[in-house]
């Protein structure tokens, strides 16, 4: 039992020091981790604008869901207007009937009266006969051109019914992947938390950090091509150690890249 | 040349469901007296015949066809007593006026017309029991 537990620690006290030895390698620098701050922030951002889109796409499904309903408010409304056109050519059409009839007892009286005194009477009863009948062809054809309303009507019905359904689903997809998307803000918001206190640096002095360190490489940048032009014994020698001295500052600072 | 003789009456078209009468038919004047519109009708059951109330008289009604149409309001002569009014229902009247006579009948549009003998109608309407 005893030798077991040596073994044990033992594996472990070596699993440590392998650990350590790559952690000492790895040479991280407070630059790297004021970048991984940096690059946190940069995910927050880009978080909170998926937020700010998915909010966008959920207020546009929404009124899409509404513009949908007014369309089926519409729908509605125009078949009651069907209706009451249909209904409203039913006494035209009795009318016609009407007036048929009285055509046809004119004629048939005027035809009873004989020549001369019937002829006139024939004539205009004729002719109004003949009138009534186109009217009331025309009165059929009218009906049976709103009754072709109805199909159409229903047609549009289904497909709206689908287009319902879809924007249904988008919008609960949508909610989905808001609830998603602020689930993803908070696990952000915790890692960048734990970053903080991994490496123990401050987000306001990480970022103030990565803006030197950008300068410094623009500067370090300047002086050596300075260094590599300046003539000899020119009024830049005196400053030739202090850029030296400048540049192995810089190169620290900026990571020792 | 004489004048073609004309004869005064109604166009009736009498559609499939008439069966032997299907077609078109000429009805005298002397038979028809008007048209009216079509009314409640009471059906006999087992019978081609109904009764309607039409102008406050109830009147007997000779189906000819099942079609709905306008009623043609007709006396039917008799030789013993006051002629006998009947409404006919079942035609649809396509004209009326005075037509030239082709021989018992009349010609309309190029076709001869035979006369609508209503009172052997009415003697021969089927009494099914």
């Amino acid at each position: 039992m005893e030798r077991r537990r040596r073994l044990v620690n033992g594996v472990m006290d070596w699993v440590t020091e392998q650990a350590r030895a790559r952690r000492t390698e790895a040479r991280v620098t407070a630059l790297d981790e004021a970048r991984l701050l940096e690059q946190h922030e940069r995910v927050v951002e880009a978080s909170e604008r998926a937020s700010s889109l998915l909010g966008g796409a959920g207020a546009r499904a929404t009124q899409q869901r509404s513009a949908l309903d007014g369309l089926r408010d519409y729908l509605r409304r125009s078949g009651e207007r069907e209706k009451e056109l249909r209904q409203g050519a039913l006494p035209v059409k009795e009318a016609f009937e009407r007036l048929k009839i009285i055509a046809l007892n004119a004629g048939l009286a005027g035809a009873r009266l004989g020549e001369p005194a019937g002829t006139p009477l024939l004539l205009v009863a004729e002719e109004v006969r003949a009138l009534v009948e186109r009217g009331l062809e025309a009165t059929e054809a009218h009906a049976g051109r709103i009754s072709e309303l109805e199909p159409e009507r229903e047609a549009a019905r289904a497909e709206l019914d689908q287009a319902q359904q879809h924007a249904l689903t988008i919008a609960n997809e949508l909610l989905g992947a808001q609830s998603a998307q602020r689930q993803a803000a908070e696990e952000v918001a915790a890692l960048g938390k734990q970053i903080q206190r991994v490496t123990g640096t401050d987000p306001e002095l990480a970022r103030t950090l990565t803006e030197a360190a950008q300068h410094a490489e623009g500067l370090l940048a300047a002086l050596s091509q300075l260094s590599a032009r300046a003539p000899r014994g020119g009024v830049f020698e005196p400053l030739i150690p202090l850029v030296g001295e400048l540049r192995t500052a810089l190169r620290k600072l900026s990571g020792g890249s | 040349m004489t004048a073609p003789e004309l004869r005064p009456g109604l166009i009736l078209e009498l559609p499939n469901d008439a069966r032997a009468l299907a077609g078109r038919w000429f009805l005298t004047a002397d038979v028809a007296l008007r048209i009216v519109l079509a009314a409640e009708i009471t059906r006999v059951p087992f019978s081609e015949l109904g009764m309607a109330l039409i102008e406050g008289q109830v009147l007997p009604v000779l189906f000819l066809s099942g079609s709905a149409t306008e009623l043609v309001w007709c006396e039917l002569p008799s030789d013993a007593r006051e002629a006998e009014p009947v409404l006919v229902s079942g035609a649809r009247v396509l004209a009326s006026g005075r037509f030239p006579a082709a021989g018992a009948g009349v010609s309309y549009l190029g076709e001869a017309l035979a006369p609508l003998e209503l009172g052997v109608l009415m003697d021969a309407a089927p009494d099914d029991e």
